[in-house]
Order: structure tokens, then C-alpha cells, then sequence
């Protein structure tokens, strides 16, 4: 009867490493990607108001999961150099200027958070194969698979898993950026040093209400309605001058969305051009929402905060 | 010698400004016109009677201090001005001007408070979008796009 009970487990695996479906070869692929050393170069457009915007940069990835980006081009971008580490980043300038910046979400868990959101939000297809470099690479739709958001465009490289190009578009079809790898090594020798922050990393925690309502001195909304697929995944306070406020974190694995509450007195209403981002007045609070899904996902959400 | 010469006659011999010759013929003239030694009487009455009344005086303090204001008021025209001094009359002319242009200036240049939100909420959701695995790759250059602006 015990050995019975053993199989399930070992048949739970055999079934995720051998299964074909496209979700299973995606997160595969995912974890696959997360333990390996590589380098190249990478080229990124991004699309805005101004038109498409073109970046090159020499992308580093170690075994530890840590990325070191190095921006060539264009000229007035050249030198920047940014390192990723799992709980912290910084932007170093062409002159040794840092810019740190914050990572809310637990370092440990963030990338079993995502796979476990994509797994339950995520309608994923395989829509075909292409040579991508010279190497061969599945393309997957990923799509949420509950509210109408945008979807993105991946192609893997069969062998090893890693992203070899990202195409991510809006909810309503039109391109927003677009990443591609266009030389890859693996393995390369890469040392220790370059991943190193130049400065501690900022530190950050996840608030109990309790705890923000005593911080901030007033007491934050919550959205009484949270869209299917999504999770909230960080709240945090903002003190700055003239702003405080709160910044709450949720998501689908696919199109995250923050949202950002602050006691407002008087007006607060404006129209905004940007089609990801809403902004209401919700009793006393003026909330701020911004995500890649459709306006009205992201008011009613704000309309829902209690 | 006619009246007419020896009437002007009379007022320079009362003010003793004659000469010993004109002064003979004019007392000759005097003693022989009973009209002109009328007036003669009468003019010399009406100077005694002039004289008498009380004529006010400066001090003696008077031109010397006006002598030193004048020197004064030249020193100060002709002196350079001072860095203070002309930075003084500068901003006084100057500052009305500022607070004209800096009002209408930040009437229409006014950035609201959403708009600081605004700026706060996108980089904060940028900084976080850098931990989703999928569209990392897209936000590493959103976030370098905000430091260029920085």
C-alpha cells in the first residue's frame, strides 16, 4: 500500500518533465533558463509617444541569478551599466553615477510566485518554430486567460531554454516593445566581481495593515475586488516630501498592476492620455492605477477600493 | 546844468558816489532852483526814512555751510557706486519685473500634484516589473529611460 502512495509523487514529476503541452514547456523552459551562465547581445525597441526607440546592450547572466546589462547604444545611452540582483539593483551612469532602485518582491520565491501565477492565470499556445539566430526556438502566445490584457510573444531556444526573442503587445493588439537576443554564449567565463552591487542594497518588507495605518497615519483602501488570475503580491508605504502614500502590487504573472493611493483634499481629476493608466478620486483618496490590461480592469478595480 | 541831471545828481550825492566837481555845480544848481532843492530835501527824507528799517541778516554760518553741502553733493555725483549700490538699484528695477514674468510664467507651467504622482507611480511600477521574469527584459530599459531623465 506505501509504494502505492510513493508512485503518485514520482508520477507527478514524470508527468511535468515529460508533458507536452504548451504551459508545461513554458515553465519548463522558465526554470530551465534560471540555471544557466550565459552572455550576448541583446537589442531592444520600445515603442513610445515619440515613436520606437532602439537600444543595444551586452546582456550577462550568471549562475547565481544575477544579470549585469550593458548598454552600447544609442550614444546617449551608451555606458549606463545595470546590475539585477535578486533582492536589489543599481543603474551606474558613464560617469559612476548610481541610481539604486528597490526590489519589494521576496527574492527566494519571486520567480516560483510568477511560474505559480502564470500556471493559473496564463492561457499559453504554441503558435509555431522559427530559426532565431541560427537557432531553433519554439514561439509561445502566452495570454491572460480572465480579464482582457495584454499578451506576449515569446520564442525559446529548444536546447536551452532561454528567451531568444519578446514581443509584448497591449490589450488591444498593437506592439509595445519588442527584445531579441541576436548572439548568445553559454557559459562563458564571467567573474564574480561584475555582479557586485557598488552599494548595499535597499531594504524592503511587506506591511501588515496595521503597520501602514501606523506609518502613514491614515488608514489605506484595499480593492474589495481583485481580478481572476490576479494576486496581491506586495503593499508597501511612500514617504517622500509633500507624498505619501501607498503602493499596492498585484498580478497575473503576465501584465502586473500597481496601484497608488494617497489622501487627496480638494480636486484630483485628470484626464490622462496614457492607456494604461487610470486615475479616480475614491472617497478622500485620489488612486492611481497602472497596468497593461484594459481601462476598465483597472477602474474597477479602483472604483472597488473599501 | 538842467533840473534833469541835477535830480540824478541828487541820488548819487546822497549815496556819495559824486565827484568833487559834479558836486559844486550841483550845489550851485541847488541854491538857484527852488524845485530841484525840493526834491533834493524830499529825497534825502525818504533815504533817512529807508534806512531806519530794520534790514534782516544771514549768520555768518550761513555760507559756510552752504558752501559745504555744495562739496558734499559734488563728492557724491562724482564718486564711482558702489557693487552694493548699483545691485540695489538693479534689483529694485528688476525684481516687479521677475515676479510679473515668474507669475504668469507658473500659471502655465504649473505642474499639479497628480503629475508628481504620476511620475512616482511609474517608476515604482517599473521598479517592480523588473522582478517578473516574462517582461523583465522590457522594463530594464523603461528603468534606464528614467535615470537618463534623472
Amino acid at each position: 500500500m506505501k509504494s502505492k502512495f510513493f508512485l503518485f509523487p514520482l508520477l507527478a514529476i514524470a508527468l511535468t518533465v515529460f508533458s507536452t503541452d504548451p504551459l508545461s514547456l513554458l515553465i519548463q523552459s522558465l526554470e530551465k533558463e534560471r540555471n544557466l551562465q550565459w552572455m550576448g547581445q541583446q537589442v531592444y525597441t520600445v515603442i513610445t509617444e515619440k515613436g520606437p526607440l532602439h537600444f543595444k546592450s551586452i546582456v550577462k547572466y550568471n549562475k547565481m541569478g544575477k544579470t549585469r546589462v550593458e548598454f552600447v547604444s544609442p550614444p546617449n545611452f551608451a555606458g549606463y551599466v545595470m546590475i539585477l540582483e535578486k533582492d536589489s539593483g543599481v543603474i551606474i551612469g558613464p560617469k559612476g553615477r548610481i541610481i539604486p532602485f528597490p526590489r519589494y518582491l521576496q527574492p527566494d520565491s519571486v520567480a516560483n510566485v510568477h511560474i505559480e501565477l502564470i500556471s493559473k492565470s496564463a492561457k499559453v499556445s504554441l503558435i509555431g518554430e522559427e530559426k532565431i539566430s541560427g537557432r531553433s526556438a519554439r514561439i509561445f502566445l502566452i495570454k491572460p486567460a480572465f480579464v482582457k490584457g495584454g499578451y506576449l510573444k515569446v520564442w525559446i531556444d529548444k536546447t536551452t531554454g532561454i528567451r531568444l526573442k519578446t514581443e509584448r503587445y497591449s490589450p488591444d493588439g498593437k506592439l509595445l516593445s519588442s527584445i531579441s537576443l541576436v548572439s548568445l554564449q553559454l557559459n562563458p567565463p564571467l567573474r564574480e566581481k561584475e555582479f557586485n552591487l557598488p552599494i548595499s542594497p535597499i531594504q524592503t518588507q511587506n506591511y501588515s495593515l496595521e503597520e501602514l495605518e501606523k506609518i502613514l497615519r491614515f488608514r489605506p483602501l484595499l480593492p474589495s475586488y481583485i481580478p481572476r488570475g490576479y494576486k496581491i503580491l506586495h503593499i508597501h508605504p511612500l514617504i517622500a516630501p509633500r507624498q505619501k502614500a501607498i503602493l499596492i502590487h498585484l498580478s497575473d504573472g503576465i501584465n502586473p498592476i500597481t496601484i497608488m493611493e494617497s489622501p487627496s483634499r480638494g480636486r484630483y481629476f485628470k484626464a490622462l492620455d496614457e492607456h494604461d493608466t487610470v486615475m479616480i478620486k475614491v472617497k478622500k483618496f485620489l488612486v492611481i492605477l497602472k497596468g497593461n490590461v484594459d481601462r476598465k480592469v483597472l477602474e474597477q478595480i479602483g472604483l472597488s477600493m473599501r | 546844468m538842467n533840473c534833469k541831471r541835477a535830480k540824478l545828481l541828487c541820488n548819487q550825492l546822497l549815496d556819495e558816489e559824486i565827484t568833487p566837481r559834479e558836486k559844486e555845480m550841483l550845489l550851485w544848481h541847488l541854491k538857484n532852483c527852488p524845485e530841484c532843492a525840493r526834491f533834493y530835501e524830499e529825497t534825502k527824507k525818504l533815504k533817512k526814512a529807508l534806512s531806519s528799517i530794520y534790514t534782516p541778516s544771514l549768520s555768518p554760518s550761513f555760507n559756510r555751510n552752504v558752501l559745504r553741502e555744495i562739496k558734499s553733493r559734488e563728492e557724491k555725483i562724482l564718486r564711482p557706486l558702489s557693487p552694493l549700490l548699483v545691485f540695489k538699484k538693479v534689483a529694485v528695477f528688476l525684481l516687479p519685473i521677475f515676479l510679473l514674468l515668474s507669475l504668469l510664467f507658473g500659471v502655465y507651467t504649473f505642474k499639479p500634484r497628480e503629475d508628481k504622482f504620476l511620475a512616482t507611480l511609474k517608476r515604482e511600477h517599473i521598479f517592480y516589473t523588473t522582478q517578473n521574469p516574462l517582461i523583465s527584459g522590457d522594463s530594464t530599459v523603461k528603468l534606464l529611460l528614467i535615470a537618463g531623465e534623472e
